[in-house]
């Protein structure tokens, strides 16, 4: 707390000096914790994907904007009409940084490896989209010799063909994820699936290559030369300082150590809103309250709809997180996809009439509820805030519960709670990023929410290969969810970053994934 | 005095046993689990993670394992870095050594002058700067020190970078920070040790037999005066290198500290059982080399049980 507060301080009173420490043609940014790995299939998080996206390429790369998906490896691709076959056609000049040439059997290969669990993929819920993965699986689980054809296969070197179970409207925007990337089969058959991706031996295809890795200090990039776009390529190197504190990150800006650095810790985002170098965006992610649906008394709906009502958004938004944008559904706002309205709203009188309803005139006889987060400054001023309404627009005695990190998690798995604090950031621009987890069976879920006509509309929704109408089965999916109400989304995220003025070609976009290859600094 | 060692090495061994058990147990029985996120773990990939690891064994099958492995210097895997715990070691520790004996030398160079000049001076104002300097040096724990030296050295004057590592230059905020403590403690022992040492006998001779100042206290005096320091320095060493966690986490140094507190968040077993060995190895071989200095430091203390 006191050094938080001392280091908030120092970064609040230092100067901005300008980015005199950066050589003009390497971009530097900061990097919240040590990668855990640098193999594409195993990866789950946002940094090791700020690595991965400038060392690999996939089929298909993500825009520097909001624009439409950029070819990658495949030069073009095709959908058959049923949206069940997937033909890439690779680009002849793709290499790996050792010069072999990227083939459509090395994705084949990557895609199979998670899937013959070879290694522990976190994201194999991705290649199960594939035809036959899930009896390919089954039968590797078992012990036994799959029996079954999975959907993907190489037509000669630069034809990879992929059919899926069943149709996946936002395939595309999978292929784009690093879990598809492809891996380099001759490194991994030389030197094993781990020892393949250590630095000293790691082969990539990406616009930059792995230089240098020093364990909580550096990832350092360089400039692939073989790489098939390498021409528009400007900047000679990325390097990444892997700076923890939230605070530090700011004050390596301020050093001119890094060029860019994002998520600034809230306390300080007033200052920093009136700098030049601060960006702001919507970010596709909600900060949301789960309900725990099997204990009373939030096992009624009405109460679960009456908490909600009587949480102000707008104004908790305004007076205790600059900036954010207060939830007015569960989905965060994407391109392609409206959510339902009026469904999260501040009503406190239709609050205390539901509760009331529910058996609790007044909030009498209401018993004591908690809201359980995790430890954070910023999750406890939302928890005493909503606290703070609860109590005084329905009378209700409400506790708060602070846990650390991973007690939190196995107390939420459990349901061993009331109310508790979560976060969902999508993996892909598609609502079924915030909706499948709420199926009765998903493990995710963790609210005890079960409904069959909500997995049925899921279910509907990957069957629908018309746009509108997948978008109408899904609002209404979404409708019955806020109806249902075991989720009380609270605000939007935002992305907050500083990005150094001189630095050119970083947009803002939806995913935040921002690839060096578009970058350069005047 | 053979003897001695190796009866004291054999102690160590039994205490280094006992310091692992106790950490093994306790970071079983805290609750969390090192392969739990927000987003959940696809079942099979979990239970194969928890295979590599042994997870899912009983605790005491896991401990027997890790004891095995122990025996013959395998300090495990990292959970969340991947890589072996003793090469993430190797990398890490090389930091915290610079910064520990860096601290030390920044001690010594700072703190027995002051204690010097205040012993000479006694009871005037020099003497009352240089202890108070001395007692602000013992009393601000280095957590507040270290962001205060951040906020007029980096931030204000901007001298050297708020934190990481690039060059030598990076580890000077660090190592003052963290030496200061010890620079104000060794002061204060310099200044008693010289107050005592320049009422005796010897020193008055010393000057009677018309030698200058300067050689009495500097080749005489001062001797003498040490001693405490040198005794003080081992178990102070020690210290600065095990306890150099907070600062390290404050200059965001690359050092064994930062991965004793991840590992402990991140519930990663080995990488905290790891640095516990380590860490415990160091304060007792430390003390051990300590207790075995004094008997050249003072010949009245011995540990041949035959004499």
């Amino acid at each position: 707390m006191t050094v938080c507060a001392l280091m908030t301080i120092a970064v609040a009173s230092s100067s901005c000096r300008g980015g005199g420490g950066v050589p003009a043609d390497i971009f530097a940014m900061a990097l919240g914790s040590d990668p855990e790995t640098f193999d594409p299939g195993v990866m789950s998080g946002s940094v090791e994907g700020r690595v991965a996206y400038n060392i690999y390429e996939g089929l298909v790369s993500p825009p520097p904007d909001d624009g439409p998906p950029r070819p990658g490896v495949a030069e073009r691709w095709e959908v058959s009409p049923d949206g069940l076959t997937y033909t890439f056609y690779l680009r002849s000049n793709a290499l790996w940084s050792n010069g072999d040439p990227v083939t459509a059997d090395d994705f084949v290969y990557a895609w199979m490896r998670m899937l013959r669990h070879d290694v522990a993929a976190e994201y194999i819920n991705f290649v199960r989209y594939l035809k036959n993965a899930r009896a390919f699986e089954e039968a590797i689980i078992a012990g036994q010799e799959p029996q079954v054809e999975v959907g993907v296969r190489s037509q000669g070197p630069q034809i990879l063909v992929v059919e899926l179970e069943e149709p996946v409207p936002y395939f595309i925007d999978i292929v784009m994820f690093y879990t598809m990337f492809p891996v380099h089969r001759a490194s991994i058959e030389r030197h094993g699936q781990e020892a393949a991706f250590a630095p000293e031996n790691i082969v990539t295809n990406g616009a930059f290559r792995l230089a240098e890795y020093r364990i909580q200090n550096a990832v350092k990039l360089r400039k692939n030369e073989r790489y098939w776009d390498a021409d528009s390529v400007r900047l000679r190197g990325i390097d990444m300082l892997i700076i923890e504190n939230l605070s530090a990150q700011v004050a390596a800006f301020d050093d001119g150590r890094i060029d860019w650095t994002y998520d600034p810790p809230d306390d300080q985002l007033a200052i920093l809103a009136t700098r030049d170098e601060f960006r702001v965006a919507p970010q596709l992610g909600t900060y949301y309250y789960r309900f725990n649906v099997t204990r009373p008394p939030l096992d009624d709906v009405r109460v679960r709809r009456a908490l909600s009502l009587a949480v102000n958004r707008a104004n908790l938004c305004r007076c205790t997180l600059d900036g954010k944008m207060p939830a007015t559904a569960h989905v965060a706002p994407m391109p392609g996809y409206t959510s339902p309205t009026g469904l999260v709203e501040y009503d406190p009188r239709e609050a205390r009439r539901l509760l009331a309803e529910a058996g609790y005139p007044g909030g009498r006889g209401f018993p004591r509820i908690e809201i359980l987060y995790n430890t954070s400054e910023n999750h406890r001023t939302v928890a005493q805030a909503i606290q703070d309404m609860w109590q005084l627009e329905l009378n209700i005695d409400v506790g708060l519960n602070n846990q650390e990190w991973r007690v939190y998690l196995e107390t939420m798995n459990q349901l061993d709670y009331h109310v508790a604090r979560a976060g969902w950031i999508g993996d892909y621009v598609d609502p079924n990023t915030f909706l499948e987890m709420w199926r009765g069976d998903d493990q995710n879920n963790d609210t005890g929410f079960a409904n069959p006509e909500y997995d049925r509309l899921i279910d509907a929704g990957f069957a629908e290969t018309d746009p509108a109408a997948r978008e109408r089965i899904l609002q209404e999916a979404e409708t019955l969810l806020l109806t249902e109400m075991p989720v009380m989304p609270v605000y939007y995220y935002a992305q907050e970053h500083l990005v150094r003025t001189s630095v050119r070609g970083w947009e803002m976009n939806v995913r935040d994934v921002h690839l060096g290859k578009y970058i350069w600094k005047e | 005095m053979t003897r001695y060692i190796i009866s004291r090495l054999l102690q160590s061994v039994v205490v280094l046993l006992v310091i692992v058990t106790a950490s093994f147990f306790i970071m079983k029985a805290t609750p969390g689990s090192p392969l739990a996120k927000d987003r959940q773990l696809d079942e099979a990939t979990e239970q194969q993670l928890m295979e590599r690891y042994h997870l899912d064994k009983p605790a005491f099958t896991q401990y027997l394992i890790y004891l095995g492995n122990l025996a013959q210097g395998d300090l495990g895997e990292s959970i969340k870095l991947k890589s072996p715990v003793s090469q993430i070691i190797k990398e890490s520790a090389k930091y915290s050594l610079i910064i520990g004996t860096q601290a030390m030398l920044f001690a010594l160079l700072l703190g027995v002058p002051l204690g010097l000049i205040a012993g000479l001076k006694q009871n005037t104002p020099t003497d009352y700067a240089a202890m108070g300097t001395a007692l602000v040096g013992v009393s601000i724990p280095n957590f507040v020190l270290a962001p205060i030296f951040i906020l007029i050295f980096a931030a204000g004057l901007g001298w050297f970078d708020s934190g990481g590592w690039d060059s030598w230059k990076d580890s000077i905020l660090p190592s003052a920070s963290l030496g200061f403590y010890y620079a104000a403690y060794i002061a204060r022992l310099t200044r008693s040790g010289m107050l005592e040492v320049i009422r005796q006998d010897y020193i008055r001779t010393a000057r009677a037999k018309g030698l200058s100042e300067k050689t009495v206290v500097l080749r005489h005096a001062l001797r003498g005066a040490l001693l405490p320091v040198v005794s003080y320095l081992g178990p102070a060493f020690a210290a600065a290198l095990t306890g150099s966690v907070v600062i390290e986490k404050v200059y965001n140094v690359p050092g064994l500290g930062s991965h004793f507190v991840n590992g402990a968040f991140n519930r990663d077993y080995f990488l905290v059982l790891g640095v516990i060995v380590i860490y415990s190895a160091l304060l007792v071989f430390l003390n051990l080399a300590v207790d075995l200095m004094y008997t050249f430091l003072d010949p009245r203390v011995s540990y041949d049980s035959e004499s």
